[in-house]
C-alpha cells in the first residue's frame, strides 16, 4: 500500500478554502472558525452596512495594508499588487451588504484578496520573459540537482525561510500561485483546479515543480539540509 | 528504474497514495540512489518551510497603506456607487 511522501497541509492558515471562482465576491456568510468577533469589528460592519463613508475609509486603511501584503504574495509586482488590491476592495464594497458574519472579516477580506489576484493570473498570458524566467529558473536547479550537496552547519530556521520566500518570487505566477494556495494557504488540489481553471493534473505539474525548484534553490544554497 | 522515473512517481504522489507496484518500485529506487533520497528529504524540508512560512506571513506586520493608493480605492468606489445610481435612474 502506498503511503503519501508528503503529508499535505494539514495546518490551515486561513479559516477555510477560498472557495469562489474568480471575479465573484466569495459567498455572504462562508464557513470560517467559530471565535469572538471584536465589538470593534461587527459595529465596522454594521455600518458599512449602512453605506457610512467614514466606515469604508476605516475598512481600507485598517485591512488594507494585510490584504496588500497578500496580493504582492502572489504577484510580487508592485503595480500588479496594487491592482488586485483595488480589485478586492471593488468586490468587497459590491458584496460587504450581503456579509453575514459567518468568519471573520478579515478572513473573508483575505479570501476576496485571493481570488482578485487569482483572476489576474488566469486572465494573463504568458509573455515571453515570463518562460525565460521560467527556464533559467528551472535550468540552474536541474545542474545543481546533479551536484552532490556539501555539508553544511546546522542552520537558522529563519535563514531556510526567507531562502523559500526569495524563491517563492522567482518561480512563475502560476506556479508560484499553485504552490501557495497548496502548501500555504491549504487547499486542496481539486480546490485549486477550479479556482485557476485548468485540470488537476496540470496543478499536480504545477506544484511537483514549484516544490521541485524550491528545493533545489535550498540545496544550492544550503548544500545538504540536516 | 532511473532518476526521472522517481521523480515521476514522486510528482503522481500528491494525489494519490501510489499503486504496491510503483511503491515497490520506488522504495528500490531509494535504495539505490543515494541522491534521490537526499531529493526526498529536501523536498520534504520545502513542504515543510512553505507551511512554516505561511505561519509566519499571517503575523507579519505590514505597513500603512500609502494615502494615495487609499484615495484611489475610495475613489473606484464612489464611481462605482455613481455607476450604479446613474443606471438606476436612467
Amino acid at each position: 500500500m502506498g503511503t503519501s511522501l508528503v503529508s499535505p497541509a494539514s495546518n490551515q492558515r486561513r479559516s477555510g478554502p477560498v472557495k469562489s471562482a474568480p471575479g465573484a465576491a466569495p459567498a455572504a456568510a462562508p464557513v470560517g472558525v467559530r471565535s469572538a468577533v471584536p465589538d470593534s469589528e461587527t459595529d465596522l460592519i454594521r455600518r458599512l452596512q449602512a453605506g457610512e463613508e467614514a466606515a469604508f475609509a476605516e475598512l481600507v486603511r485598517t485591512y488594507g495594508p494585510r490584504m496588500l501584503a497578500a496580493a504582492r504574495r502572489f504577484l510580487p509586482r508592485e503595480a500588479d499588487a496594487a491592482d488586485v488590491l483595488q480589485d478586492a476592495f471593488l468586490s468587497v464594497f459590491r458584496g460587504v451588504g450581503g456579509f453575514e458574519g459567518g468568519s471573520r472579516l478579515s478572513t473573508w477580506l483575505h479570501r476576496v484578496t485571493v481570488n482578485a489576484a487569482l483572476m489576474r493570473i488566469r486572465a494573463r498570458s504568458r509573455r515571453p520573459e515570463v518562460q525565460a524566467e521560467e527556464s533559467l529558473l528551472f535550468q540552474s536547479t536541474r545542474r545543481r540537482a546533479s551536484e552532490p550537496p556539501t555539508a553544511a552547519d546546522a542552520l537558522g530556521r529563519g535563514e531556510i525561510l526567507d531562502c523559500v520566500r526569495s524563491g517563492l518570487t522567482q518561480l512563475p505566477e502560476e506556479i508560484r500561485a499553485v504552490v501557495r494556495l497548496r502548501d500555504i494557504e491549504g487547499m486542496e488540489l481539486r480546490e485549486i483546479s477550479g479556482l485557476l481553471g485548468v485540470c488537476c493534473s496540470t496543478v499536480k505539474t504545477r506544484l511537483h515543480r514549484g516544490r521541485m525548484a524550491l528545493r533545489g534553490l535550498l540545496e544550492a544554497r544550503f548544500g545538504a539540509l540536516e | 528504474m532511473n532518476c526521472e522515473r522517481f521523480d515521476n512517481l514522486l510528482e503522481a504522489s500528491l494525489t494519490d497514495p501510489l499503486g504496491p507496484v510503483d511503491q515497490a518500485e520506488f522504495d528500490a529506487h531509494l535504495s539505490a540512489c543515494p541522491a534521490c533520497v537526499v531529493t526526498l528529504q529536501h523536498y520534504v524540508i520545502t513542504t515543510q518551510a512553505l507551511q512554516a512560512l505561511g505561519a509566519l506571513e499571517s503575523v507579519e506586520e505590514t505597513p500603512a497603506l500609502p494615502e494615495r493608493l487609499v484615495q484611489k480605492i475610495l475613489a473606484g468606489r464612489a464611481a462605482a456607487t455613481q455607476v450604479r445610481r446613474g443606471t438606476k435612474t436612467a
